[in-house]
């Protein structure tokens, strides 16, 4: 048997096919992008269209983070360090920039303008900057791993926040960035204050562009042989170092590539319309919420950590807006449910599992679309300002009778789906499981959002506590997250439960 | 070859002996050892490995079998003597360096990559054959789509070799301990390796399984002229299909030649069965019989 470089030029593609179609989910990213900011932007108003770019930020984040914490298997907790370092560096080029070639630091009407080229330019000296940290920062990960590595990106993060804090007053005019040179010019970002007047140049386009490009970096990643690497690291860093893996490389690397992607999202986040950098704003708080979308969706899952990214921004909007909670918990178990019954018959045939998983997705989508109807509903009142404060009054009494019945019928569809296909009991007794345990948490949620109510206190101010007991919810019932490692689209093929292997001894 | 940097003495008879019979050395591990706190791990140890040999290291519980092991594999540092492969010095170099070099190992407790694919995991075995490039990744430029087509097909060749491609989209964690053992061994083979180290290859499986696996062993050793020095409890499997042996007990080797000698070298019998005297066991029973097993474990008897 001969050897493999002996085989890759017989396997290899011409040129031009490989870049046509290395190419065209670039080309599909950039017509959805337009299609976005000319069609969806609209049509849903600014108030939406800011919720839509800041999921998308979360996206970002999470995903990145999700090449050192899923990919690579460490530990890191010090994510927003990276999103503030690309963001100042790439708020100073867009604000300096503006302020010295154009005279005033204000957004440039247009999709493409000089100024837009100048806000490109930020992404990528933003995420060059990052990437040379997150290279810093990943070297202690060569010799510490879990817990030790994790105060020590922690430490990072909060080194990060306190020096941003130290920084001098941002300048106003180009007369005074001349006089103050260089260096001077690069520290004066706001410090404790903020750095106000970073033009506003993000929007749906260029959110869904570097997002889509981002995802798509990650999906070669972990499809190309560069994250295979990367996954052998955390599932065994000796038997990788065995088949003459350089796990040295291999983690110094996940570290550049997540920080660098971490660096662009923060420049984006940078520029986002209503947005003043506060590097108070970009402290352990937010860490923990990129880290938390990785935790739910799934180390090591792409999809998975941008479901979550999704479902945790809306979140915390939601909060603000709570009666549309049910919705959103409705949703999730519609999406469990589904799940399940496709773990479940991903055992056994292709069609149950699709069945299951079309059934859970239809519902979930439609309790979707309506909790997505009912929030720009309460909002588009509100939508004077760019970032307008969410309807406050708008709160209605709960509508418990809803969502029982909605529970209800969710569960009657899928046991329905159930039988449909096989007469063991274990399906339905695991689908009524389920059922209850969405119950519980819907349950959990409104006696929560009725309390506040009671008492009057703000639920988005209590989130983490939301999350908190997410995590511990999810720890206890999937440790590894909701898809795993797998990603959505391999559901009916691989999501079935673990089972050891058979005759195993010591 | 045996141009060792630490001339301390003689070489052994031992090592002499086997220089002399063999014609091209492959692995030449001259007087390693390695001590962990005060404890003698392994000592002196020699290995002269030919191409196409097949070798067997055999010793009771804790003789530093596995240590050695991870001497040649660079899990642990070598503090004396020298490891040479194909007259390239590896001792020294890190893990993944010596496994480019052209040694390959499985593990006694099985370490796959359990939540990939089987393909995957043999994937991940050629990965040190290829050449990866961020760029070539991202951009999916025609060499690394080249590569990762070659890498798959060779993959599926491998895995018919050991009937396991129909298992291929299958997470590793969840194919049965024999299959587990057997993939390891292809992940091992998919590095390109000159010599493969197993360890314990058909601990937990039964008399079947063993029997296959011997031939499989045979059979790779062949078609992929390999040489292959394996660690087994199992003396059938061990004496059946190993060229020579080495015996190794506390850290030293106490031991080496072919099988028949080694079944009927009194040192053997002792470390396997204790003193004659003190223990009050026959001495002479086990290595008369035919099928040898000095060790303690009958069970293994009816594996040939």
């Amino acid at each position: 048997m001969s050897t493999l470089q002996s085989h890759i030029s017989r396997h290899a593609p011409s040129w031009p096919t490989a870049l046509a179609k290395s190419a065209l989910p670039l080309a599909v990213i950039a017509v959805l992008a337009t299609l976005m900011h000319t069609l969806l932007a609209p049509a849903v108003g600014p108030f939406v269209t800011n919720v839509l770019c800041n999921t998308g930020i979360a996206i970002m984040l999470a995903v990145s983070l999700n090449v050192v914490n899923g990919f690579t298997g460490q530990f890191s907790i010090g994510h927003a360090g990276f999103m503030a370092v690309g963001g100042y560096a790439g708020g100073v080029i867009t604000y300096y920039g503006s302020l010295l070639l154009f005279g005033s630091p204000a957004a440039q009407e247009g999709l493409f303008t000089t100024g837009s080229l100048l806000f490109l330019g930020g992404c990528l000296l933003g995420g060059l900057i990052a990437a040379a940290v997150g290279y810093v920062v990943g070297l202690p990960a060569l010799r510490l791993r879990g817990d030790y590595l994790a105060i020590v990106t922690l430490g990072f993060g909060e080194i990060v926040r306190v020096l941003l804090t130290q920084t001098g007053d941002v300048l106003f005019t180009a007369d005074e960035v001349r006089e103050a040179g260089v260096l001077k010019t690069v520290t004066s970002v706001g410090g404790a204050l903020g750095f106000g007047g970073v033009p506003w140049y993000n929007n749906l386009f260029w959110t869904t562009l570097i997002g889509g490009i981002i995802l798509l970096i990650c999906y070669r990643l972990k499809r190309g042989s560069t994250g295979r690497a990367f996954l052998s690291v955390r599932e065994d860093e000796i038997a990788a170092q065995a088949m003459g893996i350089n796990i040295a490389q291999i983690k110094v690397r996940a570290f550049v590539i997540s920080a660098a992607m971490a660096g662009v999202a923060g420049v984006v986040f940078a520029h986002q319309p209503g947005v003043a950098l506060n590097p108070n704003e970009l402290n352990f708080n937010r860490s923990f919420e990129i880290l938390i979308a990785v935790v739910l969706g799934g180390l090591g899952s792409i999809s998975g950590t941008a479901l979550a990214a999704i479902i945790v921004t809306i979140l915390s909007e939601t909060l603000k807006d709570p009666p549309t909670v049910i919705l959103w918990g409705l949703a999730a178990i519609a999406l469990s449910l589904g799940l399940s019954v496709t773990r479940h018959f991903g055992e056994r045939r292709a069609t149950g599992a699709a069945l299951g998983a079309l059934i859970g997705g239809v519902l979930a989508a439609v309790l979707l679309a309506a909790a997505a109807l009912k929030y720009g509903e309460g909002l588009r009142a509100s939508m004077n300002a760019i970032v307008p404060a969410p309807a406050a009054g708008a709160a209605s009494p709960a509508p418990v009778g809803l969502w029982i019945a909605a529970l209800l019928l969710t569960t009657l569809a899928v046991l329905g789906a159930a039988k449909w296909k096989t007469a063991r009991a274990g399906v339905a007794v695991r689908c009524i499981k389920i059922a209850l345990i969405g119950a519980i948490i819907v349950a959990a949620v409104e006696a929560w959002r009725l309390l506040a109510g009671a008492l009057g206190v703000d639920l988005g101010a209590y989130r983490m506590i939301l999350y908190a007991l997410m995590l511990i919810l999810m720890m206890l019932l999937r440790p590894q997250g909701l898809l795993g490692i797998h990603e959505l689209w391999d559901a009916g093929r691989l999501l079935r439960p673990a089972r050891a292997g058979k005759g195993a001894k010591a | 070859m045996s141009g060792t940097p630490l001339p301390q003495g003689e070489p052994s008879a031992v090592a002499t002996a086997v220089a002399t019979a063999t014609a091209e050395l492959l692995l030449d591990v001259d007087r390693i050892g390695i001590t962990f706190g005060g404890l003698k791990a392994v000592q002196n140890l020699s290995l002269r490995i030919p191409a196409g040999a097949l070798y067997g290291l055999i010793g009771p519980n804790g003789a530093g079998k596995t240590t050695c092991f991870n001497l040649l594999t660079g899990v642990y540092r070598t503090q004396t003597g020298s490891i040479t492969l194909a007259g390239k010095r590896v001792d020294g170099l890190k893990p993944h360096q010596i496994a480019h070099a052209g040694l390959s190992r499985t593990f006694q407790n099985i370490r796959l990559f359990g939540e990939l694919t089987v393909l995957e995991n043999v994937m991940l075995g050629m990965h040190v054959r290829g050449r990866h490039t961020l760029l070539g990744t991202l951009l999916r430029l025609p060499s690394h789509v080249g590569q990762e087509r070659a890498m798959h097909a060779r993959a599926h060749e491998l895995l018919r070799l050991f009937n396991l491609h129909d298992r291929h989209a299958e997470q590793a964690r969840n194919l049965p301990y024999g299959d587990q053992r057997r993939l390891e061994i292809l992940r091992a083979l998919a590095t390109e390796p000159r010599v493969l180290l197993l360890d314990e290859p058909a601990a937990g499986m039964n008399p079947q399984e063993k029997k296959s696996l011997a031939q499989s062993i045979q059979q790779i050793k062949r078609q992929f002229g390999l040489a292959v020095l394996l660690i087994e409890h199992d003396m059938g499997l061990v004496m059946d299909i190993c060229e020579r042996i080495t015996v190794l007990d506390y850290g030293v080797v106490i031991a080496e030649g072919t099988p028949s000698e080694i079944q009927a070298n009194p040192k053997v019998i002792e470390a396997y069965l204790g003193e004659p005297g003190a223990a009050g066991t026959p001495p002479a029973t086990p290595a008369g019989t035919s099928a040898g097993t000095p060790a303690g474990t009958p069970a293994d008897k009816g594996s040939t």
